[in-house]
């Protein structure tokens, strides 16, 4: 009898403390994807960030800023003939 | 104990103590039973929250992956002011970094209010800002903000998303459904400090994610493209101006750019008519680039050849009415080719009055005028061609040389886009691909028809290379490659049917390199400041255009 009673009282004892640990590690969960989540935004953000600063007309605006001007002529290398004379 | 109580009160009390039980038996039964539902509904009511989970807008990339429009969760700024120790110093730490006077937020925090925006997506710094003042009573909340890395840059092509989330003109309204997706539902208990219970219900239907959208877009030629017309735009003082850049191979947008234009950012304080995208919802008379047309119908029909001559009188008589060459010139002997490096008027009469009223106008419709072209962008023009039975005789005359006839630029860069690919009229696009959770759907270059042959295609490239080399729109060459194109000066009629006084529409439509079309390109000046020179312009901000769309797509030179 007093076997039976150890064994129901070790049973409660185990389902509070799978209970228990369950409740931290759902609070855990959610306290890690607001972790997630912000990382995210934060990473989104950077995209942005990234391709305002690799806008063409941004770099154009900063290169003239600089004092850089536009190639006059286009420089072409034609591939086949200096792979001909090798 | 009971001596002093006599049995009457004894079974007064007795009596009370009984019907109390009983009613409140009959209470707690009623509770547990009739009433059981609405206890439990009171109940699950505090534990659970129901909440819409919105989707993600799609992203817009160019065709190179670059964003050009994103949506980012940007902060939030609320207050509950009961739990602010002191609104006027709150206020003035707020004020510069809200950029609001400190007066204002004051009068904010002390309206009574329980709970208040005071700013809403803030731009992060700003957030950072705020949070580093760990002020209490105050906190954020996440919101939506649709994001253009690019600023202005192809604002009427991309269009805007508004306040209530929805997409507003340009591709961000045709295309606000597939970007959209559609909202989830998360159903969950929480506990008293507002934290999800791990053993709690939970029912989840996850959100779809709106799809991003690949346009044919090339972010670097639309620099270019919103560059050169910003240029001509400021030199000419013109009212108004667009820049059209197509694939002629598929029909695919390359750049396109509307002026006046606005900052998305700042949707709130932009003029109505910078909304517009000019180049596809605009329709003007386009004068003497339909002259290519209008050649290549008379090559096409066999009417006329590049070495047709007639004699140039200055004027040609039609319908009873004179249509004469620009400034009165008179060319003599002029071959066909040379009516398009002029841009003879008269000569434009002589083949169009060979060809004849119905073949003109049957030719005009296979190239597409006085139809949509069925972009996928909303609000596009359709141009005005009366139909050939309201024709008067005059009219084959003036239409020939482009006017008496409406059109937008995008309809004038398709037709050119079939001269310089061999003679296939497509259907131009801006969505080159959807992605979502199924993968990705490219569109398909939908061919429309041929109006002219490959031969006769072939024909009139040679004719516009000449236009360029030896002709008026010589300011369009560019060194090292093969350019086509011929220049337009069009009269803008006013609304009681005259033409307005010394007040003209510049244009230019041209394609490089001419034996292997790359890209086609028309710009259109509205009411220049040097009127009748206005091409000039149009062909500067052409040659400017094509020397960065050849460099940036490796083009090799195909002339010494």
């Amino acid at each position: 009898m007093s076997a039976a009673i150890c064994a129901v009282f070790l049973l409660v004892v185990l389902y509070l403390s799978q209970a228990t640990a369950v409740a931290t590690h759902g609070y855990e969960t959610q306290r890690l994807e607001r972790v997630r989540d912000e990382l995210r935004r934060q990473n989104a953000l950077l995209e942005v960030e990234s391709a305002r600063l690799d806008s063409p007309a941004r770099i154009e605006a900063e290169a003239k800023r600089l004092g850089l001007v536009r190639a006059a002529s286009i420089a072409v290398v034609q591939a086949e003939p200096i792979a001909a004379k090798r | 104990m009971t001596e002093g109580i006599s049995p009457t009160r004894l079974r007064v009390l007795f009596a009370l103590f009984s019907v109390a039980t009983l009613l409140l038996s009959l209470r707690v039964g009623y509770w547990q039973t009739i009433g059981r539902s609405v206890l439990l509904e009171a109940a699950t009511d505090q534990l659970r929250s129901d909440l819409v989970v919105e989707a993600q807008r799609g992203v817009i990339r160019d065709r190179t992956g670059r964003v050009l429009a994103t949506t980012v969760d940007l902060r939030s700024l609320y207050a509950i002011p009961e739990r602010i120790p002191d609104h006027a110093d709150a206020a003035a730490k707020l004020a510069p970094i809200l950029q609001a006077p400190a007066a204002t937020i004051r009068a904010a925090l002390d309206s009574g209010a329980e709970w208040l925006y005071l700013k809403r997506r803030l731009p992060e710094p700003a957030a950072r800002a705020v949070e580093a003042l760990a002020i209490p009573g105050l906190g954020f909340e996440p919101e939506p903000k649709r994001l253009y890395p690019n600023d202005a840059l192809a604002a009427q092509l991309l269009g805007f998303v508004n306040d209530d989330g929805l997409g507003q003109y340009g591709i961000e309204g045709a295309y606000d459904k597939v970007l959209r997706g559609v909202p989830g539902r998360l159903v969950v208990e929480r506990d008293g400090k507002d934290r999800e219970l791990a053993l709690g219900l939970r029912t989840v239907v996850p959100p779809k994610n709106g799809a991003d959208l690949v346009l044919t877009i090339d972010l670097a030629v639309q620099t270019a493209v919103e560059r050169e017309l910003r240029r001509a735009i400021e030199r000419e003082k013109a009212v108004s101006g667009s820049i059209i850049v197509v694939d002629p191979r598929d029909g695919a947008i390359r750049a396109l750019a509307s002026w006046p234009t606005f900052d998305p950012a700042r949707v709130a304080s932009a003029d109505p008519e910078a909304l517009r995208n000019r180049a596809v919802s605009w329709t003007f008379e386009p004068g003497s680039t339909m002259k290519a047309v209008t050649i290549a119908a008379g090559i096409d029909k066999h009417v006329v050849t590049p070495t047709t001559t007639y004699d140039d009188k200055g004027c040609a008589v039609i319908g009873g009415r004179r249509l004469c060459n620009a400034q009165g010139k008179v060319y003599g002997t002029t071959t066909v080719t040379q009516i398009l490096e002029r841009s003879a008027n008269a000569g434009a009469v002589f083949v169009a009055s060979k060809l004849g009223q119905d073949p003109l106008y049957q030719y005009l419709r296979a190239f597409g005028f006085g139809a949509a072209t069925g972009i996928d962008l909303a609000a596009e023009a359709s141009g005005a061609m009366r139909p050939l039975a309201e024709w008067y005789p005059v009219d084959v005359g003036t239409v020939a040389y482009g006017q008496g006839i409406a059109v937008t630029p995008l309809q004038l860069a398709m037709a050119y886009a079939a001269i310089a690919n061999g003679g296939t009229l497509y259907r131009p696009y801006v969505v080159a691909a959807t992605r979502d959770a199924d993968g990705e759907h490219r569109t398909a270059p939908a061919v429309v028809r041929s109006p002219i042959t490959a031969g006769t295609a072939d024909t009139l490239r040679t004719m516009l290379v000449s236009a360029v080399d030896k002709g008026i729109a010589h300011g369009a060459s560019v060194a090292g490659y093969s350019v086509a194109g011929k220049t337009g000066t069009a009269q803008i009629p006013s609304d009681d049917g005259r033409y307005v006084d010394d007040a003209y529409i510049s244009s230019f439509a041209g394609f490089a390199p001419a034996n292997d079309p790359q890209f086609v390109a028309v710009i259109v000046l509205e009411r220049p400041q040097s009127k009748l020179r206005g091409t000039v312009t149009a062909m500067s901000a052409f040659h400017d255009l094509a020397v960065d769309v050849l460099r940036n797509a490796r083009v090799q030179p195909d002339r010494p």
